[in-house]
């Protein structure tokens, strides 16, 4: 008797306390993997530092980057400075940036369209900037010039896609009308490009053009870093802040609206908010598919899909991916490959294997 | 609380589904709509949960117009609990009971431990604790409507309003579902709106049925009141024999085909 007693007061205190300790250990175990994808996204930082041509040591790395906030001996010589200041951290922090602003974006579109096919560029962000910036060079106008092309015609495109999709679409089909106005806003500034593309003197034009398209950050510069930091921002805080709503949002318009979410609102957000950060990511580095893909897959492959640790464990990873890819891009051979071609020639080839290791596809 | 149904007729833009419908019920009570295939049922189901602007009348609860409430305090009384289908993603079955919570947090804010504590209750009122930490699109279909349920109750509704809640379930199953809809409804805590294409349903766990016949024809009465032999004929269009079945102390009634 006294056993069953013992026995089953055990039971209930394992079905009460149990389930309850049980999701305390997940919760923190997502804690756990979110810090560690932190640190090594710190010690990736500093790491990139090292990696180059012009040889530096921790120490130095770690003096000139202190001294910049902390008045420091100078222990270094002024070329090391050059080197790390103007011109390996920019590069660095546009990375991290680019990376870290495709991969966020990607994530929140995924949600919200409900598909992992998504990617940031499905209303033709990309397209809309391209044009934007191939026409700049066409003009022959100077860098900033450029990026405030690409910047305002990547906004235009995606602000004529969602006018068009909140005329087209009736009921419930606008997320459909969105994709396809995106497609076909996508096509007609594609064929913009090409059009310059054309229309450009084969000499001068046509290269630079062709360069840009291809994406880097080979002449990035600090101010231009400084530049992209306040629409990256701007666009990531509310989704930072709205990200566990996106859980909400991936069972479908009309669910998430009987479990109380403002669905045109949350999406005009979030679509707002992708742009201006895709829009800037484009502005600075020009065209780098696969990463606002990809980097979101692979980031549910290791916290899962619920958004309240996917969405900023997507950053960190976007960051973290776009780093190790420009490292090589400017450092495995002597002529640079560009970027937006090295991200798909290293990425696509990861992607495969995880999704086949994994067994269990585009839905885990 | 009372939800009345005034008036209102739904429909898509020029095609007008369901006209001027009236209904009264209140907290505690079970209500089960029948009808055939394409008489709009679902339509106005959307239309009272807001998700279908009606084509004209109103929708009350406690006697306030809810066309002007915003979303979450709609969702803070009426629960909706859909057909189960594929979420895109592989969620816990936990966390998709939590997304019940949404209707009571801010904008910005996110599901703390009390909601937590609320899941994990919800599921084990309806006996699926066992789930809690299982990948939602792997369980069987069952399962997930029976989650799907869990999430509306997490929603700590007045109302849960239920789109076929046993369609494509097996036997077994859909005992199971009804059993807890049953439950809900008699502890008094909840008013249950469900649809079904089983008149036995209704005698099995409604107090309250509507039917929606061919040609805007709109029923609304007690299980013994609405639902006869020849008013089933007039609406499905078939021979129906309704028979007292005897089990014990449980006298029910039960529909059999008289073909």
């Amino acid at each position: 008797m006294y056993v069953e007693i013992y026995a089953d007061n055990i039971k209930r205190r394992c079905k009460v306390g149990g389930s309850l300790v049980s999701k305390d250990k997940i919760l923190s175990s997502d804690k756990v993997k979110l810090q560690f994808l932190g640190l090594a996204l710190v010690v990736l930082f500093f790491g990139s530092f090292l990696i180059g041509r012009y040889p530096v040591t921790p120490d130095n790395v770690f003096n000139i980057l202190l001294a910049k906030l902390f008045s420091w001996p100078q222990t270094w010589t002024d070329d090391m400075e050059t080197i790390i200041i103007q011109v390996r951290l920019p590069r660095i922090l546009a990375a991290l940036l680019v990376g870290a602003a495709l991969a966020t974006s990607g994530a929140a579109y995924q949600g919200m369209f409900r598909n992992p096919m998504v990617s940031p560029d499905i209303l033709g962000v990309s397209a809309g900037a391209s044009f934007g910036a191939v026409l700049a060079i066409m003009l022959s106008l100077d860098f900033f010039w450029i990026q405030l092309f690409a910047f305002a015609f990547g906004l235009l495109a995606v602000a004529v896609t969602y006018l068009a999709s909140t005329k087209l679409s009736k009921n419930n089909d606008t997320m459909l009308v969105l994709v396809l106005a995106g497609i076909i806003v996508s096509m007609v500034f594609s064929s913009l490009v090409a059009l310059v593309k054309y229309l450009a003197d084969p000499f001068s034009k046509l290269p630079a053009i062709t360069f840009w398209l291809m994406g880097g950050l080979s002449t990035i510069s600090v101010e231009e870093v400084v530049m992209i930091v306040g629409p990256m921002l701007i666009g990531l805080i509310p989704l930072v802040l709205m990200r566990w709503k996106l859980n909400v949002m991936s069972f479908g318009d009309e669910e998430a609206q009987a479990l109380g979410v403002n669905t045109g609102r949350l999406r005009s957000v979030i679509v707002l908010c992708a742009t201006l950060m895709t829009a800037s990511a484009v502005a600075v580095s020009g065209v780098i598919g696969l990463v606002g893909l990809i980097v979101p897959h692979l980031t549910r492959l290791v916290v899962g899909p619920n958004y309240k640790v996917l969405l900023p464990a997507s950053m960190i990873i976007g960051g973290g991916f776009l780093l190790i890819v420009d490292n090589v891009s400017r450092t495995l051979w002597s002529v640079e490959i560009p970027l937006g071609i090295l991200t798909s020639i290293i990425g696509a080839p990861i992607f495969m294997y995880l999704l086949l290791a994994s067994r269990r596809g585009w839905t885990s | 609380m009372e939800l009345e149904v005034k008036n209102l007729s739904c429909g898509y833009l020029n095609r007008p589904v369901v006209s001027n419908v009236s209904l009264k019920m209140s907290t505690g009570e079970s209500l089960c709509l029948l009808g055939p295939n394409g008489v709009g049922k679902t339509t106005f189901f959307k239309t009272i949960l807001g998700l279908l602007k009606p084509r004209s009348g109103q929708i009350f609860l406690d006697g306030e117009d809810v066309s002007k409430w915003p979303r979450r305090k709609f969702a803070a009384k009426v629960g909706y609990v859909p057909q189960y289908h594929m979420p895109p993603f592989a969620f816990e079955v936990l966390d998709v009971v939590i997304m019940g919570r949404n209707a009571h947090l801010g904008s910005f804010a996110s599901p703390g431990k009390k909601d937590r504590i609320i899941a994990e209750q919800v599921l084990d009122t309806l006996n699926i604790s066992y789930l809690s930490k299982r990948v939602y699109t792997e369980i069987s279909g069952g399962e997930r409507q029976l989650v799907l349920i869990a999430r509306a109750l997490a929603q700590e509704p007045e109302f849960l309003v239920m789109d076929e809640p046993t369609a494509s379930l097996d036997f077994g199953n859909q005992i199971k579902v009804l059993n807890q809809i049953n439950q809900l409804a008699t502890s008094g805590k909840v008013g249950v709106i469900m649809t079904t294409h089983y008149p036995d349903h209704a005698f099995y766990c409604a107090s309250k049925v509507a039917v929606m016949g061919k040609g805007d024809t709109f029923v609304f009465g007690t299980p013994d009141e609405v639902i006869t032999e020849a008013y089933l004929q007039e609406v499905y269009d078939v021979k129906v024999k309704i028979i007292l079945v005897e089990n014990g102390d449980v006298k029910r009634k039960v529909c059999v085909s008289a073909v």
